[in-house]
């Protein structure tokens, strides 16, 4: 089958092409040949008949025929002409030439092998005969078949010649194309890219074929080489799929496993979250989530029925408007309040509504922080306290009434015995004035156990609230040193009191308490003729207080049980000494409850210090000027919050935090603020929203507000009058401060009352009007707050302990400043007209304690303040 | 100059006995005593006295309810009235003195320094 057909066809095609070309020209001349040989032949005979006819004109004029027979025979020169004759007018044989028989009627027939030519014969113009030749054709028709017998030849001399040109093409051309079909064939058959044409001869190199196979082996060269490469890459692919095969099936090993794990693992997700839905549900006390905008997340059954409302209806909705009773009663939300502190914490008991009531609650609230450290809100635990606080109600009753009962009693025994022991009402012998004497001091110390233990069990209750104010340890020692100044005396020992001032915030009474049962401790255990050293120092942001003396001191093995109750160093002091054994236990209790802590030291003199520590109000707690304002900061971060806050309270201020601005409006703190500091560099619509809430509520519209930001555009602008002072980040605590100082309240009262509740009460009616109160209980503090920060107003009690009234409005004259100031005396009794010139100040008003009533006073203070104002209108 | 006279309510007899000797004999005053809240009102009309020392914790009328009708009552109203009491907690105290009281005394007191104490808080000398 290799035999190719383009070989033979090409062969044919040449081998044809000339024989159908030669025949045709073969043919053609043949043809024309002849056509002009006969025309010739007949031309020929035409002249030779006119040569004849002219020849024989005279013999047939003369009718001679001899003379005509000669000259035809002349005609024997031409073999071809096999016959002749000569004819008279009348058409009769004259002569006649050749071997053929002309018959009677003188003519030949015609022949096909034969030409026959007629020619008249002229004399003149006169027609004497004509004369006929016929010549053979057989001489024409040999050189025909010679003729073409050399065409014959020809003709086969030229296909052998064609069939030797295509032999020649075949090598030239076919054959390559050959060899390239059979490569190709090769290649496409076997998937042999290794075979190669032969290469062209170098004359053929440019043409087509040679192109062609050229081009042939280049594409087998490249196919072969990307063959390879393909070998290689599919070698390359199998090492590399099975590698990944292994990998896969490791994989999917490993995924299987995975699978497994993650099955138990949301098995025991869902068991997790099964039980903690169980937890939550089962949980005796209410349990909610809050998140950062103060909406509620979570809330347990317990919880939601604690309020009185079903789950679904309380997630998503603002915890202060579930929790509050709307017509207020709650003093301080615990959530707010636990921002104040992010770390610890904080148990409460607030009220809490209920669907057409409100319930006390104690709550446990905790912040939750995300990954980020950010606090992401607020887990509260709660419980209805309502059963709780009613057996605690019962208890303090209980415990009044039995005070009661027990001093009522004790007052008669104490007041006759000691009228009997006095001896006003008559002498006593010896014997029995020292058996008086016993009486009365077991009677005293029989009152002073029960006011102890009272007294302990209402502060370890936790029911007694720490009355916190800014005071001076200065002041705060001569107080307490005062109180026991007529034991010591009595004692023949002397006090004395070193240190300075430093200001912190305590509940004062408890504080003097603390330090009056350590000095009087000291006194008893000092032997007369010597000293008991009081000392306050600041150390590490804490107050300092230490008491030593000179006494017997405390062996080591008591140095820690004897803060215990009812553990004393010896147990016979009760009874020598007169202590109800729970003094120290008193102190530790009150020092625990500040945060502080109490311990004792042996002196190597002999005799013992006790020492108490009481967290100061700000950094360094050094007698720094306070100026008793509060600010509230609520801050985008904690660590902001917590940074401004520190800041402002080195400054003097006493800050507190609010964590979200969503809950400023209901923080008590606010309302009582003399200014908010907002920082948030990028306020967001709930800083918006907060804001436009905090200046339309009522009660703490009249705060100013100073805001730090970063944002220039002031997309806060709508709210511009919302904000008091804009200060853009990054912005120093310096200039904070100044801001903070700039927008607070310039009507600041100064109550002078040794009364603390009653100046609590004073300071809570005036509030209300959005004047800002700051409290001395002393006149030496009166004097020190006045010359640190002037007072608008001044309301002045008369008997005060250190500088009463008088001394104060004493030193008040002789300041420049304080001169003017005006005031109003609150004395507990009538102030005489006398008296009355050496209390007047500025504009001066009279009131007395029991004849005017708290709204009165509040009146008096703002109709003054107003005319404050007025006046520096006026002057402006 | 006339002696002045006090006003002392408690419905303990025993300690009205006391009380009432330790305030004639040290302080040398005129001691009224009355033995329930509405005494005490009819005898502070009747005898107008400078003083009324009050006990707190009394049977029918209590202290405060009886300083009450004491204020309410123009003849009796501008006489001081310290209270004498066994209740010694800061917020009946707070609640006392907003009810206009002048002075409060605590149980049990030492008669020895009891008139010194009263006279104190009146500013009599």
């Amino acid at each position: 089958m290799v035999k190719p057909s383009i070989q033979r066809k090409l062969r044919t095609v040449i081998t044809l092409t000339s024989a159908i070309v030669l025949l045709l020209a073969c043919a053609a001349f043949i043809a024309a040949d002849r056509e002009r040989a006969g025309r010739a032949m007949r031309d020929d005979l035409s002249s030779i008949a006119a040569i004849i006819a002219a020849n024989t004109a005279a013999p047939l004029t003369f009718d001679d025929r001899q003379g005509a027979a000669d000259v035809l025979s002349a005609l024997k020169a031409r073999p071809a002409i096999v016959a002749a004759a000569v004819y008279t007018r009348e058409g009769k044989l004259f002569a006649k030439y050749g071997i053929a028989d002309f018959g009677e009627a003188g003519t030949l027939p015609t022949e096909p092998g034969r030409i026959d030519v007629f020619h008249n014969v002229y004399l003149g113009d006169e027609r004497v005969g004509s004369v006929f030749i016929g010549s053979d054709l057989r001489e024409a028709e040999a050189r025909m078949r010679q003729f073409a017998s050399i065409a014959a030849v020809i003709l086969l001399a030229s296909l052998l010649v064609a069939w030797f040109l295509s032999w020649w093409l075949e090598q030239r051309i076919t054959a390559p194309i050959l060899d390239l079909a059979a490569a190709a064939q090769q290649v496409t058959m076997r998937r042999n890219y290794a075979v190669r044409v032969n290469p062209p001869a170098a004359a053929d190199k440019h043409d087509e074929i040679g192109t062609l196979m050229l081009g042939f082996n280049e594409m087998l060269s490249e196919i072969e080489r990307r063959d390879h490469e393909l070998h290689r890459h599919r070698e390359d692919l199998e090492h590399q799929v099975s590698a990944r095969t292994a990998e896969l099936s490791t994989a999917n090993v490993n995924l299987v496993a995975a699978k497994e794990t993650a099955e138990r693992g949301a098995e025991i997700n869902a068991q997790l979250s099964g039980q903690r839905q169980m937890i939550l549900n089962a949980a005796g006390e209410g349990i909610l989530g809050v998140d950062r905008s103060g909406a509620i997340t979570f809330i347990n059954p317990t919880g939601a029925a604690l309020f009185g409302s079903p789950v679904e209806t309380l997630v998503g909705r603002q915890v202060h408007g579930v929790i509050h009773p709307k017509d207020g009663g709650f003093d301080g939300c615990p959530i707010c309040e636990n921002e104040v502190s992010w770390t610890e914490p904080v148990t409460k008991i607030r009220l809490f509504k209920r669907s057409g009531g409100r319930i006390p609650v104690e709550f446990t609230v905790r912040p939750t922080i995300d990954e980020t450290g950010l606090r992401s809100g607020i887990v509260a635990t709660f419980r209805d306290v309502t059963e709780r606080l009613a057996v605690e109600r019962m208890k303090d009753e209980f415990v009044s009434t039995v005070s009661h009962e027990l001093r009522t009693p004790l007052t008669s025994i104490r007041g006759a015995l000691g009228l009997l022991a006095s001896g006003l009402i008559g002498n006593v012998g010896d014997k029995a004035a020292r058996m008086l004497q016993i009486a009365v001091s077991n009677t005293d110390r029989l009152v002073r156990l029960i006011n102890d233990i009272l007294d302990l069990e209402r502060m370890q209750s936790g029911r007694v609230e720490l009355n916190k104010t800014s005071m001076d340890a200065g002041a705060v020692m001569r107080e307490a040193v005062e109180g026991v100044q007529s034991v010591a005396d009595a004692a023949g020992v002397t006090l004395a009191v070193t240190g300075g001032s430093a200001f912190f915030t305590a509940d004062r009474d408890r504080i003097i308490q603390t330090l009056t049962n350590l000095l009087g401790n000291a006194v008893k255990f000092s032997p007369a003729g010597t000293a008991v050293a009081l000392s306050c120092d600041v150390v590490e942001a804490r107050i300092l207080f230490s008491v030593r003396d000179a006494g017997r001191g405390i062996p080591p093995d008591k140095i820690e049980t004897i803060f215990e109750k009812f553990k004393q160093v010896d147990a016979s002091d009760s009874r020598e000494k007169g202590g109800s054994g729970l003094g120290l236990a008193i102190c530790r209790t009150i020092v625990a409850a500040h945060g502080g802590r109490i311990w004792v030291e042996s002196n190597e003199a002999g005799g013992s210090t006790f020492h108490f520590t009481i967290p100061a109000n700000e950094e360094g707690g050094v007698a720094r000027a306070t100026t008793n304002r509060v600010v509230v900061v609520c801050a985008g971060t904690p660590g902001a919050a917590e940074s401004r806050s520190r800041a402002l309270e080195q400054r003097g201020y006493t800050t507190r935090i609010v964590a979200l601005p969503g809950m400023l409006v209901e923080t008590t703190d606010v309302s009582r603020a003399d200014v908010v500091v907002l920082d948030f560099p990028s306020p967001s619509a709930d800083l918006r929203q907060s804001l436009g809430a905090l200046k339309g509520s009522a009660a703490t519209a009249h705060v100013p507000v100073v805001l730090v930001t970063a944002d220039h555009n002031g997309s806060l602008d709508e709210g511009r009058r919302l904000i008091d002072r804009r200060l853009t980040t990054p912005c120093s605590d310096g200039s904070i401060a100044d801001a903070v100082n700039a927008v607070c309240s310039p009507r600041t009262v100064l109550i002078v009352e040794n009364d603390v509740d009653l100046a609590r009460v004073e300071a809570e009616a005036l509030r209300t009007h959005g004047v800002r109160t700051i409290h001395a209980t002393t006149g030496n503090e009166a004097i020190a707050i006045c010359e640190r920060e002037p007072p608008t107003l001044v309301i002045l009690d008369v008997a005060l302990p250190e500088l009463d009234g008088y001394g104060v409005v004493a030193r008040m004259r002789r300041n420049e400043t304080l001169a003017r100031v005006p005031l109003i005396v609150f004395s507990a009794a009538e102030v005489s007209a006398a008296d009355q010139e050496r209390l007047r100040l500025g504009p001066t008003v009279f009131l007395t304690k029991s004849r005017v009533s708290l709204e009165e006073l509040t009146r008096c203070v703002v109709q003054l303040l107003d005319d404050v104002v007025m006046e520096a209108e006026g002057a402006a | 100059m006339q002696r002045k006279q006090i006003l002392l309510v408690d419905d303990e007899h025993d300690i009205r006995e006391v009380a009432s000797m330790t305030l004639e004999l040290i302080g040398g005053w005129d001691v009224v005593t009355a033995s329930s809240g509405t005494e005490c009102i009819r005898k502070a009309q009747e005898g107008r006295p400078d003083a009324i020392l009050l006990d707190v914790m009394m049977p029918e009328m209590d202290g405060p309810s009886t300083l009450r009708h004491l204020k309410a009552n123009q003849q009796t109203c501008a006489i001081p009235v310290i209270f004498i009491t066994a209740k010694v907690q800061a917020a009946d105290k707070r609640r006392f003195m907003e009810l206009g009281v002048d002075a409060i005394i605590s149980k049990p007191f030492d008669p020895l320094t009891l008139a010194g104490e009263v006279s104190a808080i009146l500013g009599w000398s």
